[in-house]
């Protein structure tokens, strides 16, 4: 009966045409079918349009032999069809007629009852283990398990598990699940005893498939099963553990096999087969034949690659001389395990002792002649395109053999001598496939050099337009892989643009596949690299988007997931890239180690190690290390370089540094390795750099500077590592000049990559690795101008680079020293005033403090101006805690514990003093030290303060100082006022009152927006912030943790802030705060921003001078003038001069800002008599 | 029951928490905190927010110390008039910072700077409820945990 039938889709309405069967079932042997009835998916289809799911009532015929009854499902109007049929069943067999699924549900009720629900109920309630064992094996049919996994997980259409009681239905899962698997467990457990008892071991693999469905063996019960495993057992010297040993792992072999996944113990199974095999060669023992198994069962679970490793490991440990003699030996088992196949196809290389000595030139010409004479005679050319293609692969396969296992010369000379004999045999199509199979074999053991020329001796074939039309045309999907890998070439020799190029020729060949061979993957593989590419160019944010892309498709792809790994390096993300490497490590941690896995291990090493724990990073390079397969393989010596970064107290990590150290040694005089400069490069810069950190660089200057020179022969394209660690050598030499050339360079380089234009937002963190250099740079900097070797205008450009260098990224400005000067000369000629900036740098533990003038246009450091780093921080940190902690309403605590900044502040006046002009403006780019300090107040002779004497603004550096020429007027302002939820009611009506206030008076000129209470979410202020020119904020402040710094409080549309607010403990109070980085996504920022908020005035400074406050990203977005608190303020005396400033700003908005700042300030002094009240606000920002 | 002591009663848990460490801070003078508080106090101040009714009720106790001598009300009613001034929301950091500053100053308040006269606080188990006695003056319920970590410090 075969009926042809349209079904509409009940939703879409879209025709599916279908030929329906009339189908047999026999109950309960059909035990999938019918649990797919039970489950209702029994012919279901799923419409192709909406993807609705559609029942098709298929007619049904399900037999029951035990009951001699016969259910038939069809419409009354299509019986007459079955009548012929049904003439040939017995004529005592009970036939019942249902219309429908539902019909045939109630009709086959009593057999499930019959047969299922009493089964299941004694498992559930544990009477079954009550019952004799017979008993239990028959009573455990398939069909019974299936019914029982599929009511544990609930997919029945109704339910056979009903629980009371007072658990949680969690718990009650929890339970049901446990006894689940028990009782699978136990069953497996009992089919072994079974087959141990009647003697029947052979045939354990077929009676557990055939009694246990594959879809019962859950995660756990492969646990349990792999839990009685017991590891490999010696024949000789322990003959029961052997046996048992053998038993469990057979049964853990099975089990997995079964279940569709790979067996954790593969290996241990693959030992104890090899070991049998052996065994029953072996002439004077007898092997139970119980231990010889039929090849089906070999084959269905022990994988070919873990029984030739073991073979492998095994025959090493004897030390043969006879390798042939092993070699036929591991054959002749493979053979008789039915291997012969894999064996002979795959591994080719076998023949050609493997084993045979890397460094020994005869004879891996010996296994490259052997292995091509082979190759040629079994795989000729011009058979066919598709033999031609498979060729290719074949040729890939074995050079990825040789290079796996060290030899790379053979490896080559295979590479090279198959490719030309294709080329002159005329074989395109191998041609091609040879090269972009090997291509890909030589980039993934970095042998980068031998890829190029291979590619470079295919360019001529690819070039000629017949040639390439013929094969885009006839076999596309060969194409694209050889696009592809020639990018991944292009790529790895930083060709970046070439690169993209190939990848894009690619895709265009994608189009050109018929549409059912063309797979998606590969264009994944293609966006893959594309990212990667991008991330090398340090275009991150079109890296970052194309593989959170691909990985949204495959979340569980390691290769994918390593690659976003790479960017979040490359970016110093490290929390978020070890997060993102564990998830890898968890999905292939039961696979085995491989190659990419001793990739993973190294880079998790290096992450720890970035993150403060070098030696359980250590311990991850160990692995690493001992993964990597052959001892003179790239990555293992990658490795080894990388170990040089490391220190151990541990007696394991230090020696396996040593031997590391040694390993390189060895490699640096090896002069085959000087094929790869990229190599020697990676090793003898991180080399240096572990003898300069130790300050042994001296010592060691033999072994560096020939290899100095040799790279310099090759090339002169460093990165900028390699220049700052010859800077710093020099350096360490005495050799000042030198080490600022150097150094300068390794500047200039860490200049252009910086993320600008669209990846801006990663350039805080990418600065964050730069700081040692950043140190180093500024203290050789200060010394040469010291010297007078040095033009002090250096100087400016070395702020530049160490304080704020994101912030200028976000600017688009990177300032040189001619730039700087000119700059502020300008500005000073359009005030007609002189502008006086004063600076610190760094020079080891000491900070100076430098001056620069728009009159003098040179720089100096100030001889007076000098402070010990340690003690200037320490007295920062207790100004810090002292303006914090301080009661507004009795200041006498303050004074007392602002006694260190007094003493600062004066030497501070002492050191500006004589540079000071009465009728200039003083600026301060407060650097890494100085930042938070209150150097607006620093004191003066007679006990004034330096911002009673004149006007003083600060700046995060040049490049913002001068970001603007004038301040626009202001067209729009927002008012913003956001209370917290248990202000007392004065405190909030004076914040309301003033915010009143304020709007009135900005109402005069300008329109106004105004934002209160729960209307001032972070959204809202974000988008009204855009439309404006001035933005005001009366809000609390919060500290948002580290990285986010200091922020202004919000609302989250249906509560204030909260009265407390332990952000790292509860981290959902993030909401209401908004810091730096909410104003990220922004497209402008108001030119004028003021907040009241307490300590919103407040940057912190983190490594590579990076400022983590709200000046960067409000800067970096157009703001000019930030003005803010830098301590947690009183609030009568902030809203006090809030108002003052707003009148002085709406009635003479053509002031100048600093002068209204300053009068503003100097104005509240005459209510609020002490600093704490009326110097608090600092303005931030460029002179205009 | 003296104005001070209602005044403080009344302080929402913010202004006392702040009041106690405007006080901490003026009694301590030079002197600060040191890692045997930090010790004490660990398994408040480990997840602060989750221990804040606890840290409140040093507070209060600090505050009411303090009051229970009319030398200091003075200071007390300053402490109190300087809290709820700010535009500022403490935070975790901020409340470990005023914990082991408050146990610190409640050192200084009970014994006067004196280790001999450590027997002006008892802290008893009544009816189930944890109180703590300081000098016959303050008597004050306080949690079982406050109490755990007060015995400790004070060596009850």
């Amino acid at each position: 009966m075969d009926i042809e039938s349209i079904v509409n889709c009940g939703i879409c309405g879209h025709p599916i045409r279908l030929s329906i069967d009339l189908q047999s079932i026999e109950f309960p042997d059909s035990y999938e079918l019918l649990i797919e009835f039970y489950e209702g998916q029994l012919n279901v289809i799923k419409c192709p349009v909406c993807k609705h799911k559609i029942p098709l009532g298929t007619p049904l015929i399900v037999t029951n032999t035990k009951q001699n009854s016969v259910i038939v499902v069809i419409p009354d109007e299509q019986r007459h069809i079955l009548e012929e049929l049904l003439t040939e069943f017995p004529d005592n067999l009970n036939i019942e007629y249902c219309v429908d699924y539902s019909a045939l549900y109630r009709a086959m009720a009593p057999w499930f009852s019959d047969d299922v629900l009493p089964v299941i109920k004694m498992l559930v309630t544990n009477k079954f283990y009550d019952q004799p064992i017979d008993t239990q094996m028959e009573m455990l049919s398939p069909f019974v398990l299936r019914v029982f996994k599929s009511a544990v997980d609930g997919t029945l259409i109704e339910p056979i598990l009903r629980f009371t009681g007072k658990a949680s239905p969690d718990e009650h899962k929890r339970l049901i699940e446990g006894i689940y698997t028990i009782v699978i467990t136990e069953f497996i457990r009992q089919l072994l005893q079974l087959s141990v008892k009647s003697h029947d071991i052979p045939e354990l693999n077929s009676l557990v498939r055939a009694r246990v469905p594959s879809k019962c063996i859950t995660d756990d019960v492969l646990s349990n099963i792999l839990g009685d495993c017991v590891g490999f057992k010696d024949p000789l010297s322990d003959p029961t553990g052997f046996r048992r040993g053998f038993l469990r792992a057979y049964l853990s072999a099975i089990v997995h096999s079964h279940a569709g996944e790979e067996d954790p113990q593969g290996d241990v199974w693959a030992t104890y087969l090899f070991c049998v095999w052996k065994l029953s060669k072996a002439e004077n023992i007898f092997l139970d034949p119980q231990f010889r198994l039929p090849r089906e069962a070999i084959r269905q679970t022990v994988a070919f690659r873990d029984l030739w490793d073991v073979t492998t490991t095994i025959d090493n440990l004897n030390k043969s001389d006879d390798r042939m003699a092993l070699f036929a030996d591991r054959l002749e088992m493979m053979k008789s395990f039915g291997f012969q196949a894999e064996f002979e196809e795959t591994f080719i290389t076998l023949p050609f002792g493997i084993d045979a000595p890397t460094d020994d030139p005869v004879a891996q010409q010996k296994i490259g002649d052997a292995m091509v004479t082979v190759m040629l005679e079994r795989y000729p050319f011009n058979v066919n395109p598709d033999k031609s293609i498979e060729v290719g692969a074949i040729v890939g396969g074995n050079v990825t053999i040789l290079l796996n296992n060290g030899h790379q010369d053979a490896a080559i000379l295979v590479a090279k001598e198959m490719l030309d004999r294709s080329l002159r045999a005329h074989d395109y199509f191998a041609a091609v496939a040879i090269g972009a199979r090997v291509v890909e074999a030589l980039n993934t053991a970095e042998e980068f050099l031998m890829s190029a020329e291979l590619m470079s001796q295919l360019m001529p074939l690819i070039e000629d337009t017949s040639t390439h039309t013929l094969l885009g045309t006839s076999r596309p999907s060969l194409m694209l892989d050889f696009f592809n890998e020639m990018g991944n070439l292009l790529r790895h020799w930083h060709s970046y643009d070439l690169a993209l190029t190939m990848y894009c020729f690619a895709e265009e060949i994608y189009g050109l596949i018929p549409e059912q061979e063309r797979s998606l993957n590969s264009i994944s593989v293609l966006n893959r690299n594309r990212a990667i590419v991008y991330r090398d160019m340090g275009k991150y944010r079109k890296a970052k988007d194309l593989l959170n892309a691909e990985i949204a498709r495959r979340p569980d792809d390691p290769a994918l997931l390593f690659n976003l790994v790479g960017l979040e390096i490359q970016t110093n993300n490290f929390e978020q890239a070890l997060l993102r490497l564990n998830q890898i490590i968890d999905l292939i941690v039961d696979k085995k180690p491989s190659p990419l896995w001793a990739e993973y291990m190294l880079c998790r090493a290096e992450l720890k190690r970035s993150l403060g724990d070098t030696e359980a990073g250590l311990k991850d390079l160990i692995v690493a290390y001992d993964i990597a397969s052959a001892a003179k393989s790239n990555r293992r010596l990658r490795i080894a370089a990388t170990a040089m970064r490391f220190r151990s107290d541990e007696s394991e990590g230090s020696d396996f540094i040593q031997k590391c150290l040694h390993v390189l040694l060895a490699t640096l005089g090896d002069n085959e390795r000087r094929s790869d400069p990229s190599l020697i490069l990676t090793i003898v810069t991180l080399m240096a750099e572990r003898y300069l950190e130790e300050g042994t660089a001296v010592n060691f200057l033999s072994i560096l500077q020939p290899e100095f020179e040799w790279l310099e022969s090759w090339d002169t394209s460093f990165p900028w590592q390699y220049e700052y660690i010859r800077g710093w050598l020099a350096y360490q030499l005495g050799e000042s000049k030198i080490a600022w050339s150097r150094l300068e360079r390794a500047a200039n380089k860490i200049n252009e990559r910086i993320p600008q234009g669209e990846d801006v937002s990663f350039s805080p963190a990418w600065m964050y690795d730069k700081d040692r250099f950043q140190q180093h740079l500024s203290s050789v900097a200060i010394e040469l101008v010291r010297r007078d070797e040095l033009p002090a205008t250096e100087l400016l450009k070395v702020y530049e680079l160490t304080n704020g260098r994101e912030i200028a990224a976000r600017l688009g400005k990177h300032l040189s020293s001619e730039d700087i000067i000119s700059g502020i000369s300008k500005l000073a000629e359009k005030a007609n005033r002189n502008i006086q900036i004063f600076f610190p740098l760094i020079e080891g533990k000491i900070i100076h403090l430098c001056y620069l003038s728009s009159t003098s246009r040179v720089p100096v450091v100030i001889e007076q101006g000098q402070w010990d780093r340690d003690e200037l921080l320490k007295v920062r940190k207790q100004t810090y805690n002292a303006l914090k902690q301080a009661n507004p309403e009795d200041l006498s605590v303050l004074d007392a514990k602002m006694q260190p900044w007094t003493e600062l502040s004066a030497s501070l006046g002492k050191a500006i003093a004589p540079y000071l002009d009465e009728s200039g403006h003083v600026c301060f780019l407060p650097g890494r030290d100085l930042t938070g300090l209150p150097l607006h107040l620093v004191q003066l002779s007679g006990g004034i303060n330096l911002l009673e004497r004149t006007t003083v603004t600060y700046a995060p550096n040049f490049a913002m100082l001068l970001a603007s020429q004038s301040l626009p007027s202001t067209g729009s302002v927002a008012v913003v006022t956001v209370s917290k939820r248990r202000d007392s009611d004065k405190f909030r009506a004076r914040a309301l009152e003033t915010s009143r206030e304020l709007i009135d008076l900005w109402q005069r000129n300008c329109e106004v927006h105004e934002l209160k209470e729960l209307e001032a979410t972070a959204g809202e202020i974000l988008n009204v912030i855009q439309r404006v020119d001035q933005v005001i904020f009366i809000c609390h402040g919060a500290y948002a943790g580290p990285g986010r710094g200091h922020g202004i409080c919000v609302s989250d549309e249906r509560q204030l802030p909260p009265s407390l607010f332990p952000i790292v403990e509860v981290p959902d109070l993030e909401r209401f705060v908004l810091t730096w980085d909410d104003f990220e996504e922004v497209d402008s920022c108001p030119h004028t921003v003021v907040s009241i908020a307490c300590s919103s005035g407040l940057t912190e400074v983190v490594a590579g001078g990076t400022r983590h406050g709200l000046e960067q990203t409000l800067f970096g977005h157009g703001t000019r003038a930030l003005i803010s608190p830098l301590w947690d303020i009183d609030q009568e005396a902030g809203l006090e001069w809030l108002k003052t400033f707003s009148q002085a700003r709406t009635q003479n908005p053509e002031r100048a800002i600093e002068e209204t700042y300053r009068e503003t300030s100097l104005a509240l002094k005459v209510r609020f008599s002490h600093p704490y009240f009326w110097g608090s606000f600092t303005l931030n920002g460029s002179l205009f | 029951m003296s104005d001070l002591i209602k005044l403080i009663e009344t302080l929402t848990r913010e202004e006392a928490l702040e009041a106690a460490q405007n006080l901490a801070l003026r009694i301590s003078k030079d002197e600060s905190p040191g890692d045997r508080e930090e010790a004490v106090l660990k398994p408040l101040i480990e997840k602060p927010f989750e221990n804040i009714q606890e840290i409140e009720q040093l507070a209060r106790l600090v505050l009411l110390t303090a009051a229970a001598n009319p030398e200091n009300d003075e200071v007390v009613r300053s402490a109190i008039a300087g809290a709820g001034r700010k535009q500022f929301i403490l935070g975790g950091a901020e409340i470990i910072v005023l914990a082991t500053l408050g146990l610190f100053a409640l050192n200084l308040l009970v014994t006067k700077g004196k280790a001999s006269e450590q027997e002006t606080i008892k802290i008893e188990e009544e009816d189930g409820k944890t109180m703590i006695t300081v000098e016959n003056r303050v008597s004050y319920g306080i949690s079982q945990s406050l109490g755990q970590v007060l015995s400790s410090y004070f060596g009850r």
